[in-house]
């Protein structure tokens, strides 16, 4: 229990951990690896969701089950009537389930129409404040898509932005929309990018903007970052690089900088040249932080490159080291309840759920198992081209772990 | 942005009943970059407003080989202008300047473009082909196709490809 609580606590503040002000980092970081041999059993929420969702919820229970991994699930679906404590469909309790846990895993949820309850995705970012999307982005061997080579993790500021939610109507015919950037959100999305980005071992972030046209907004973004490159320079950090482009004003400190760490090259990125890059050479991108509506498009076409939200693992990371992994594809109404759905989008995503509870052993097993049994080719399921169930699917995982 | 791009789509319908002979359909922007990175035919003529314009045109630019090769123009009420469809990544490259390197198909294919506008589709036609047939053969093609020419070479082919 103790052991479960001191995960915890490094798990939401390893980035504090991992500065200079902690005098013996690794001892505490080797003190927690040292317990995580799993006796307790993790408590996390599981939304199965609608559809295809409680199938492949089993899925990634059955998996983890033969993978030794000890997690007591607490189960919660989305109810047939509005909550008022919450204003929508989604209980106070199931709130509250992953408050409590602080890891949770969710399934595809269909939106109920209606009006007069907010809806579930907004939910959930709202109160649970969770203010980064993470979704890594590797392409599936053996599953063929005009683009191979891509391994890269897009971050997406998820709570402000051009999603703000501010329009107003100025006079007919004319709208105005408020794009809202404020220091403090996008600080806390770069530090996790960049928290982030040391946990998992990648060389570089690359932050996307418009800043050349949106000098106020962006340029605050990529004001942030400067701060941060400069922090971790001083944290001897030289792993950490930043390709930034900034508005004309910041030009010249990010020159500056660079040209004490030759040994980093220096780039710079807007929007439009990344979409570019994207679809040409996949491969020239690390780790990717953008604000929202940025991130939202461009999270969307790196799912693309790899062969859909089917295969896509998705992880929101909320204040307080909360973390809700989830499957980004719709409920596919239409298959549900004929064992037919591909749950490798969950399956990824409990992987990455796995990794941010810093469970690496388990989460490489399962992920190799996942990769291997699609790059046989002999299980696959109707999506990927093949003819297999989900249950023959989910075995064949489970064979090969 | 419901209001925002609610009032551009509103626009759109109002337009689309004028032309019931063409197919008219809306897609959301995420949605839209993730089909054209796996299948972009589905797409032909695809109207946005400007940020996602700058997304999309570059997105399906650098799908169908690059800012070197495409054209683009600027339409207006009274004027139009016509340059190389997007300038990411392919302005005020020195050494390329230096060397004489740049890659002329796209400011050719606008030019064919602006022949358009100006109602001389044959013309238009004659120039489009012996660019396209310079590119087809691959014997002169500057560094971003992949070949080692000099924007010299390419012109010179494309005019010695023209009937």
């Amino acid at each position: 229990m103790a052991t479960h609580l001191l995960r915890r606590v490094l798990g939401s503040r390893s980035s504090q951990i991992l500065s200079a002000t902690n005098p013996n980092p690794n001892s505490a970081l080797t003190v927690a690896r040292a317990y995580s041999v799993d006796t307790t059993p993790i408590r996390a929420t599981l939304f199965p969701g609608d559809g295809i969702g409680p199938e492949i919820a089993e899925s990634v229970k059955k998996v983890f089950t033969e993978a030794d991994v000890h997690i007591d699930w607490e189960e919660h679906y989305v109810g047939t009537e509005v909550d008022p404590r919450t204003q929508s469909f989604l209980t106070w309790e199931s709130l509250e389930s992953v408050r409590r846990n602080k890891i949770g895993l969710k399934g595809p949820m269909a939106t109920p129409i209606g009006k007069g309850h907010r809806s579930l995705n907004l939910t959930l970012r709202k109160e649970l404040n969770l203010y980064a999307n993470v979704r890594p982005c590797y392409s599936l061997p053996g599953y063929k898509t005009r683009y191979d080579n891509v391994d890269l993790v897009t971050i997406r500021e998820n709570t402000e932005g051009e999603y703000s939610g501010l329009e107003h109507q100025v006079v007919r015919g004319v709208v105005e929309s408020l794009k809202i950037i404020t220091r403090q959100a996008s600080l806390r999305v770069a530090e996790y990018a960049f928290h982030y980005a040391k946990a998992h071992g990648r060389e570089r972030v690359s932050a996307i903007h418009k800043a050349n046209i949106m000098q106020k907004t962006d340029g605050l973004f990529l004001k942030v970052f400067l701060f941060l490159m400069i922090k971790y320079r001083l944290l001897d950090c030289k792993s950490m690089l930043p390709c930034i482009n900034f508005g004309l004003v910041y030009l010249q400190c990010c020159r500056e900088v660079a040209e004490k760490y030759p040994e980093i090259k220096y780039e710079e990125v807007v929007i439009d040249n990344c979409c570019m890059m994207l679809v040409k050479n996949p491969a020239l991108f690390d780790v990717l932080v953008m604000p929202n509506l940025y991130g939202d498009i461009i999270s969307d076409l790196c799912a693309g490159l790899i062969g859909g939200l089917g295969l896509t693992p998705s992880c929101n990371i909320g204040e307080g080291g909360i973390a809700l992994a989830e499957a980004v594809h719709g409920s596919a109404p239409d298959i549900a309840g004929k064992n037919m759905a591909n749950p490798t989008a969950l399956l990824l995503s409990a992987v990455t759920m796995l990794r941010h509870l810093e469970l690496h052993d388990k989460a490489d097993r399962i992920q190799d198992a996942i990769l291997k049994t699609i790059a046989e080719g002999k299980y696959r399921t109707a999506d990927l081209g093949g003819s297999s169930t989900t249950t023959d699917f989910t075995k064949a995982i489970c064979d090969h772990l | 942005m419901k209001l925002a791009d609610g009032l551009f789509l509103e626009s759109c319908q109002e337009v689309t009943t004028k032309y019931p002979s063409i197919k008219y359909n809306e897609i959301i922007g995420d949605n839209c970059c993730m089909k054209l990175v796996s299948k972009p035919e589905q797409f032909d003529v695809m109207v946005t407003p400007n940020l996602y314009g700058n997304l999309v045109a570059n997105t399906a630019a650098g799908i169908a080989g690059g800012t070197g090769v495409l054209p683009g123009g600027n339409v207006g009420a009274e004027h139009a202008v016509f340059e190389q469809g997007d300038s990411a990544g392919n302005v005020g490259k020195d050494k390329i300047m230096e060397q004489k390197k740049a890659n002329p198909v796209a400011l050719l294919f606008s030019s064919a473009l602006m022949l358009r506008h100006l109602q001389f589709p044959s013309f238009a036609d004659r120039l489009e082909s012996a660019v396209k047939s310079v590119i087809l053969e691959g014997k002169s093609r500057t560094k971003d196709l992949g070949g080692d020419s000099t924007t010299q070479e390419v012109v010179d082919a494309a005019i010695a490809n023209l009937d």
